[in-house]
């Protein structure tokens, strides 16, 4: 197992070390290796807490966090985890160039290795056109990219992703989809945690959902999702005579109204076939592909 | 070598957050500001060399306060704003102690300072080599090296016998009665610290047509032995007599001034190396010299080009040691609370010397002044060697900064000071305020 919480428990406390609220409750969970995780809940549910917990920058009050089969704040751990944080602080005054090579360096990456990783990453997230310009004049989507190029460029072995489509059009929302199934496929970790759930549905293997502090529902997105009382029908080709004849003998059969309808595609659909239809495929920085 | 990349990418972001920020250039203008504008307001005692004295001490004495402030306010504000942001978090994440990133900040800074201190050097050398406000002769003047006369005991030596004497000699009043309690009442450490401090202020009384005699280790060539008499300045008019160095004499009277210069073309050393200095008084009063400062022997030294680099590298040691403190509160402390508590240090500092010669005893004062009194010695003592290395003083006066002294102090305030306190400031990094 990558990633191993048994019983986590976090207890804030106020000043005078009394207890003020139990962010996290007992919180139980594994992610294996290249699996996609994600970690959902309403505001205050403990979602940051517990990354918070799972990468060493909080201890738990009990349980216990196993990253790598070690301790998330062993220098060792930390050489095989990336981050990206919800709102992406970078240096103001650093361009995008030495932002990304700044944490290749603190990384510990030989001069020539951190510069070709850092172009590699300025191109695959679409930063090249805007790699000499200061960080301090990026919109909260390029400040996103750049954000996720710090985090890929120790090529860590477990990502982890907060509100990793926060703050991106449609394309870039596709583009981080696309990278974490690639990621996935290369044996990279990832959970990440989603207000917007249909990006993690559309990603995630397995979720938790969390709810005052404590784990609610687990399982594979399918399974979750899956209707277990009805079924579904595809007929392709078929006109609406031919739908609403097959509906009503169905209707007769199973005893239960049938409906049929023209099937539609969402909308994110439609704006990316639209506006991105002559865009190049998004492809995995070539380093992160071996 | 493990961590070679990453400490030089900590460095590097430091020094970029104190360019980009536009701190150096807000401390270059200040330079420049006071290189402008101080010179007109200086009035000197009317020579030049106090008038190249009274500019070297303001305007490069504004210099390194410049660079001083700007290194040390930043290193106050430099990881507050990040703590319990996503930006530090960001850092903590790497395979890299945050005690070494620490150290890197230090040197920065560090840095910086040295750069800002050149800058700033470089245009008041520039004004003083073109302008007769700032140095009449023109150029820049050369600096001497200066020597201490040769004591037969030291410092610790003569705070032990006074010691001994005392504590063996029967108090004859109260005033000796309250020293014999603050000698007996106190650890010997503290008293012999306090003595040996006393010593260094010790004086000599030369009564009218009396001699008293110092030795000198003599460098060979040309020399000037120089008096300061600042405890008579009333006297100045007739303070002079018969001075004698190695069986050269000379006879000086009606200085003007509380400093006499007298010059030596070839004095004589005897096979150690050393040679006698006599003072016949010649003046009507009793002159008073503190032994161990007022009297020392000068002999040519280099230029005030290289003086000022070993200037530099002194103050860069101090401005190091300081920073490694406002680091070190900014990795723990809010900015407000940082900055705060590192003035207050400042503060500390500066004042300790002036309360640390009094004992402190518990019998004999309150609880309050013993425990102000405790910290000022302990500060004074552990201080000591930073007062010593403030190289204004020596550079105004065109004394030789020591090089080894300025490497020690660079030493001790870039590299021992920030290893001292790297495992407290790591361990306040990697402590998540929401905890």
């Amino acid at each position: 197992m990558v990633v191993e919480l048994d019983r986590l428990t976090k207890v804030f406390r106020d000043f005078w070390l009394r207890p003020v609220v139990k962010a996290v409750d007992g919180l139980s969970l594994s992610i294996g290796k290249g699996e996609v995780f994600g970690l959902l809940g309403p505001n205050g549910s403990g979602k940051s807490t517990t990354v918070k917990m799972l990468l060493g920058l909080l201890s738990p009050t009990s349980g216990r966090v196993s990253v790598f089969g070690g301790s998330p704040r062993s220098v060792a751990v930390k050489a095989r985890i990336g981050y990206l944080p919800e709102l992406s602080h970078l240096h103001p005054f650093l361009t995008a160039r030495e932002c990304v090579a700044y944490y290749a360096g603190l990384s510990g990456l030989p001069r020539g290795e951190a510069r070709e990783r850092t172009r590699q990453l300025l191109e695959m997230t679409a930063l090249s056109g805007a790699a000499d310009r200061p960080v301090s004049g990026f919109s909260k989507g390029m400040a996103r990219r750049v954000g996720l190029a710090a985090a890929l460029v120790g090529r860590p072995e477990l990502l982890v992703m907060d509100e990793p489509t926060s703050g991106l059009d449609p394309v870039g929302t596709r583009d981080v989809k696309t990278l974490v199934r690639l990621l996935a496929g290369s044996g990279v970790t990832v959970l990440m945690t989603s207000h917007l759930l249909a990006d993690v549905a559309d990603v995630c293997d397995r979720v938790a959902i969390m709810s005052h502090g404590a784990l609610a529902a687990s399982g594979k997105v399918a399974d979750l999702l899956a209707k277990t009382d009805a079924m579904q029908l595809d007929l392709p080709g078929a006109g609406p005579e031919t739908a609403a004849e097959i509906a009503k003998e169905l209707s007769a059969r199973i005893g239960a109204p049938v409906t049929a309808r023209r099937p539609s595609v969402s909308l994110e659909s439609y704006f990316l076939s639209t506006v991105s239809r002559d865009a190049p495929e998004f492809r995995l920085a070539p380093f992160l592909q071996k | 070598m493990k961590y070679a990349r990453a400490f030089a990418s900590s460095f590097v972001l430091e020094l970029r957050s104190l360019f980009r920020t536009g701190v150096f250039a807000a401390a270059i203008a200040l330079c420049a500001a006071a290189v402008a504008f101080l010179p007109p307001f200086l009035r000197s005692d009317g020579t030049d060399a106090g008038q190249v004295s009274i500019y070297v001490r303001v305007v490069f004495g504004a210099v390194f306060m410049v660079s001083g402030a700007a290194a040390f306010g930043s290193a106050c504000g430099s990881y507050a704003p990040a703590r319990g942001s996503s930006r530090l978090s960001l850092d903590l994440l790497r395979p890299f102690p945050p005690a070494l990133g620490y150290v890197a900040r230090c040197l920065a800074l560090a840095a910086f300072s040295a750069a800002v201190t050149l800058c700033g050097g470089a245009m008041a050398a520039a004004r003083m080599m073109v302008d007769g406000d700032a140095n009449p002769q023109g150029g820049l003047p050369e600096c001497r090296r200066m020597t201490p006369p040769v004591f037969e005991k030291t410092l610790a030596e003569e705070a032990e016998e006074d010691y001994a004497k005392v504590l063996s000699a029967p108090a004859e009043n109260e005033d000796e009665e309250r020293r014999l309690a603050n000698y007996r009442d106190n650890p010997k450490f503290m008293v012999i610290w306090a003595l040996e401090k006393k010593a260094a202020n010790g004086v000599t009384i030369v009564s009218p047509g009396a001699t008293h005699g110092f030795r000198f280790k003599l460098p060979g060539g040309p020399c000037t032995v120089r008096i300061k008499c600042p405890l008579l300045l009333g006297l100045r008019s007739s303070f002079g007599g018969e001075f004698t160095l190695g069986g050269e004499t000379a006879k000086v009277d009606r200085i003007p001034g509380s400093e006499i210069l007298i010059g030596y073309e070839n004095p004589a050393a005897d096979p150690d190396g050393t040679a006698a200095f006599t003072f016949k008084n010649g003046a009507g009063r009793s002159v008073i010299l503190r032994k161990r400062r007022d009297i020392v022997l000068l002999s040519p030294g280099d230029s005030f080009c290289a003086n000022f680099a070993r200037a530099a590298i002194s103050w860069t040691g101090i401005v190091g040691l300081f920073c490694a403190f406002g680091l070190m509160f900014s990795s723990a402390l809010s900015r407000p609370v940082a900055v705060f508590t590192a003035a207050m240090l400042l503060i500390a500092v500066m004042l300790a010397p002036v309360s640390s010669s009094q004992i402190p005893n518990p019998s004999t004062m309150s609880w309050g002044d013993f425990i102000g009194i405790c910290i000022s010695h302990v500060l004074a003592g552990a201080m000591e060697p930073v007062y010593d290395a403030s190289p204004v003083g020596a550079l105004a006066d065109g004394f030789m900064v020591d090089l080894a002294q300025a490497l020690k102090m660079l030493a001790a305030g870039c590299i021992a000071a920030p290893a001292a306190l790297s495992p407290l400031a790591g361990s306040a990094l990697k402590s998540n305020p929401q905890e």
